[in-house]
């Protein structure tokens, strides 16, 4: 972990509001799957950096895939290629599913973000995805998925894709024999981790999430970015930053 | 040249320290660059019993800074001894243990625990705005700051700095009230409280509803305040609020602080209270200067 000063060798629109950035990576850097960049704004008035998972890291360089949600994406969404960003990277402990046979890697809209460097890094795994979006304008990083590992896309509308939510797309497709997952990976708004918890058709597989928050160093020192996790010693508040991004979800206080 | 500083026969091989609650007990920084650059680290607010804080979010980005509603979580006074106080004490720099409580004994109990560590100096938390008891309650009032300073200075024999709240009608009273209650320097300023609003949900963005505000737009309110402490009190100052740059160092300097803590600049780059103690080093060295001839030089206009 470092703070580096990244080249942006592209930068552009890969969906409804939803962009790419490929930055250039530095000599030795080798992020595990669901690490994070910390990237430092320009306009200085905005004194946070701004946490992106890493999507995937190849020779070509590091990508992040973010929304435009507020002020600060919108300003990265602004900057040129050639220019350089500011970020500390890799962040967090990531995860792995080298030691599964048949993960399956969810994601819930932006959430598919983390997706591509973790089935990348695979290993022996044989990893499935199932990527869940809100319509067709939202969906991304479906192609690069597919390069990866057989993947499943559906739309909430049906506008792309199988109809439904992936949720319960993935709860038919294993209640149907269709997929037998060892473990579960998941990224993407709460209301998919309470689902994962409701449906017993995910009752008996492990599941880890990676967690988002507002975060303040990302670094674990200023405890901002904290959430109520079970441990041995009762609910703690751990750090997403440094204790996670990942944890078993099922010791989640959502 | 000459970047040592002098607080209460503490030497800082320059004036510039880590600001509680910024930089946890210094690991996650020492995997960036060597703690011995700076003058000082003042360690993440101790309690006695260890603390959860507040729900998130925590931490609300606002026009050149941001608000932060933690809490004080922290593991614990006797955790931070075992597992921490040995090893800050071998970083190279002088080390404040900054402490808080919920009532007068928990800070004279505090007091007592960390005579007995390694640290150099303790500050007083008695300003923070975001626990309900305790905290801030005990900065507000001279009397009771004068009170909890006096606690304190029975209990340790380290040298005190009491950490002054910028949410009072004048500082330089309070700042007189940790001078008579003995303290040995005084700190400011912390965050003022404020609030975030998200005009959509019509709800504040912090789940604790308020927090405290850093950062450079706080800057020009903590130079005044310094200012204003400088001439009510003998006592050093430590001042801090937004201080971003060695030029920031300088501008207190200059009001009155015989030293600075630099805090939320350390969230926009690790690097930040490194970058300004060399800065100011290269300064110091360019205008073969001393920069304790700089403390309290500030001429007012007309």
């Amino acid at each position: 972990m470092n703070d580096y000063k990244l080249k942006i060798l592209r930068n552009e629109k890969a969906g409804d509001g939803i962009y790419e950035m490929l930055l250039s990576r530095p000599v030795g850097v080798q992020p595990k799957g669901a690490q994070f960049i910390h990237i430092k704004l320009k306009n200085g008035a905005r004194v946070l950096r701004r946490p992106f998972c890493i999507c995937d890291c190849t020779d070509e360089g590091i990508l992040i895939c973010y929304a435009v949600v507020g002020e600060g994406t919108k300003e990265l969404s602004q900057y040129s290629v050639g220019e350089e960003v500011e970020a500390v990277l890799p962040l967090g402990n990531g995860w792995s599913a080298e030691g599964y046979k048949r993960p399956v890697l969810l994601g819930g809209g932006m959430g598919s973000a983390v997706l591509p460097l973790v089935a990348r890094l695979a290993g022996g795994a044989k990893p499935t995805a199932y990527l869940g979006y809100a319509n067709k304008g939202r969906v991304v990083l479906d192609k690069l998925m597919e390069s990866l590992c057989p993947t499943i896309v559906a739309t909430d509308d049906g506008s792309f894709g199988r109809k439904g939510y992936i949720t319960d797309i993935l709860a038919e497709d294993i209640t149907a024999g269709k997929i037998k997952p060892d473990v579960i990976f998941c990224c993407g708004p709460e209301i998919i981790y309470k689902l994962l918890l409701k449906n017993p058709a995910f009752a008996d597989i492990p599941v880890f999430v990676s967690l988002e928050k507002r975060m303040g160093c990302g670094v674990g020192a200023c405890l901002v970015c904290t959430c109520g996790i079970k441990t041995k010693d009762g609910v703690k508040n751990l750090r997403v930053c440094a204790d996670g991004p990942v944890f078993d979800l099922r010791e989640v206080i959502l | 040249m000459n970047t040592c500083v002098k607080i209460a026969g503490v030497t800082f091989k320059n004036p510039v320290i880590t600001a509680s609650g910024t930089f946890g007990f210094g690991k996650e920084y020492a995997e960036f660059y060597p703690l011995s650059a700076l003058g000082g680290i003042c360690t993440k607010g101790l309690t006695i019993e260890e603390r959860q804080g507040n729900p998130s979010p925590r931490v609300a980005e606002t026009p050149a800074g941001m608000l932060n509603s933690v809490g004080l979580q922290n593991p614990g006074v006797d955790y931070y001894l075992q597992h921490y106080d040995k090893w800050l004490s071998r970083q190279g720099t002088v080390v404040i243990a900054n402490i808080a409580g919920h009532k007068l004994e928990d800070y004279s109990a505090m007091a007592r625990k960390i005579s007995e560590s390694r640290a150099d100096m303790v500050e007083l938390n008695i300003s923070c705005p975001n626990v309900r008891s305790g905290g801030m309650a005990f900065g507000v009032e001279p009397a009771s700051v004068r009170r909890v300073t006096e606690a304190v200075k029975r209990a340790c024999n380290k040298p005190v700095i009491t950490k002054l709240t910028p949410n009072v009608s004048n500082i330089a009273d309070n700042a007189k009230a940790a001078e008579d209650g003995g303290a040995d320097a005084i700190s400011l300023i912390n965050t003022l409280t404020g609030m975030a609003v998200d005009y959509r949900t019509r709800r504040p963005v912090l789940a604790n509803n308020t927090g405290g505000l850093s950062g450079p737009c706080v800057k020009p309110v903590a130079l005044k305040m310094v200012w204003d402490c400088h001439n009510a009190v003998k006592v050093p100052i430590i001042g801090l609020g937004g201080i971003q740059s060695y030029t920031d160092v300088l501008e207190f300097m200059i009001c009155g602080a015989t030293a600075v803590q630099v805090g939320t600049a350390t969230l926009s780059d690790p690097y930040a209270a490194y970058n300004i103690a060399k800065d100011l080093e290269n300064y110091a060295r360019e205008n073969d200067a001393d920069l304790n001839e700089l403390i309290g030089t500030l001429q007012l206009n007309g």
